[in-house]
């Protein structure tokens, strides 16, 4: 896969985590919330995670990435 | 003596990481307790005051200021010195991540949970977008869910003030403790929130970048001469920034992730791995 595809796909994943997490806690407005929508964030941003691990381990990393040509 | 400083030199990045548990955790809370604060929170909340409001950018930001100084203080401390040094705090005095780090040490192996199949800087930037952002556009904010600055005080005060032990009982308590166990107790090197989660590693990671372009602060560095390829530095890092590129070939490293805690300096059976400037 290459970089580009594999940083858009992390940036996707991370703003969806917390999208997820935000909107799904939306009605959890106050500590003293005895509801789990709080899980049910956790719970999105975990099938987020596992949906990015299967596309990355359907396309496996070939080469150097942009950002790590600075990196020795 | 020698042995004392024997085990200061092996152990030093444990103890300063104890010394910044001691600093800012209960019961103690030394430094909070300037502020008069007995957590990380209100005044010495270092992750609120960037977040843009709806009510006016400035106008948001300058009463973060206020409300937040200590925190604010503190960020501006922890970025000056990543531009200089490296990072310094991360790697070393966080409390935060290093009681995630601590706890994930000990926990056994075949519980460990690997992330190191994300792009964990790409993956953090995206959620800091959004940590940002959220309150502006009108979506919400996602500043006290799942904080772990917020929760990891929370469990170590929880024995010593009952409304601890009350808040980790509620619905965001506990989903901010499975994020904690997620991503800090269960995950390998217990680094997961700090490098895919925290907005303060993110602002840091760019102030090490920015000091790396500047030629400014010290970094890890690998000679590759000297590099067999073993890929001992790779599975001690707690943060996955090394990547192994096949037997025989030094790995690379990724600078944003890099927490320069010395890790793979310690675990390179060749010393070709080394701190400094270029």
């Amino acid at each position: 896969m290459d970089a580009v595809k594999r940083k858009i796909i992390g940036m996707t994943t991370g703003a969806g985590c917390g999208l997820g997490g935000m909107l799904t806690t939306l009605p959890c407005a106050g500590a003293s919330c005895a509801a789990c929508f709080g899980c049910a964030g956790v719970g999105v941003g975990l099938a987020l995670l596992l949906t990015a691990r299967k596309f990355m381990r359907q396309q496996p990393v070939t080469s150097t990435e942009p950002f790590q040509s600075h990196a020795t | 003596m020698a042995a004392i400083t024997e085990f200061m030199g092996r152990h030093r990045r444990t103890l300063f990481i104890a010394l910044g548990l001691l600093l800012f955790l209960p019961p103690l809370s030394l430094l909070p307790q300037l502020a008069g604060e007995v957590n990380m929170c209100g005044a010495v909340c270092p992750r609120m005051f960037f977040i843009l409001s709806p009510k006016g950018i400035w106008a948001g930001l300058i009463k973060g200021v206020q409300n937040a100084w200590f925190g604010v203080a503190l960020v501006g401390l922890i970025l000056s010195a990543t531009f200089f040094f490296g990072r310094l705090w991360c790697s070393h005095l966080c409390p935060i991540g290093g009681a995630t780090e601590l706890v994930s040490r000990a926990t056994p192996s075949r519980l460990k949970l690997d992330y190191s199949f994300l792009p964990a800087p790409a993956f953090r930037y995206g959620y800091f977008a959004i940590y940002a952002v959220g309150g502006l556009l009108g979506i919400g904010s996602i500043a006290c869910k799942f904080c772990n600055f917020r929760i990891i005080p929370f469990l170590a005060g929880a024995p010593f003030v009952p409304a601890f032990r009350t808040y980790l009982f509620t619905g965001m308590g506990m989903a901010g403790v499975a994020v904690i166990l997620l991503t800090g107790f269960l995950a390998r090197g217990g680094r997961g929130y700090c490098n895919l989660l925290c907005p303060v590693g993110a602002l840091d990671g760019l102030s090490n970048w920015l000091g790396g372009k500047f030629r400014f602060n010290r970094r890890m560095r690998t000679d590759e001469t000297r590099c067999h390829g073993c890929g001992q530095c790779v599975s001690v890092c707690p943060v996955w920034a090394l990547r192994g590129e096949g037997k025989g070939r030094p790995p690379v490293r990724d600078q944003l992730a890099c927490l320069s805690c010395r890790e793979c300096t310690q675990a390179c059976p060749q010393g070709a791995i080394s701190y400094g400037r270029r």
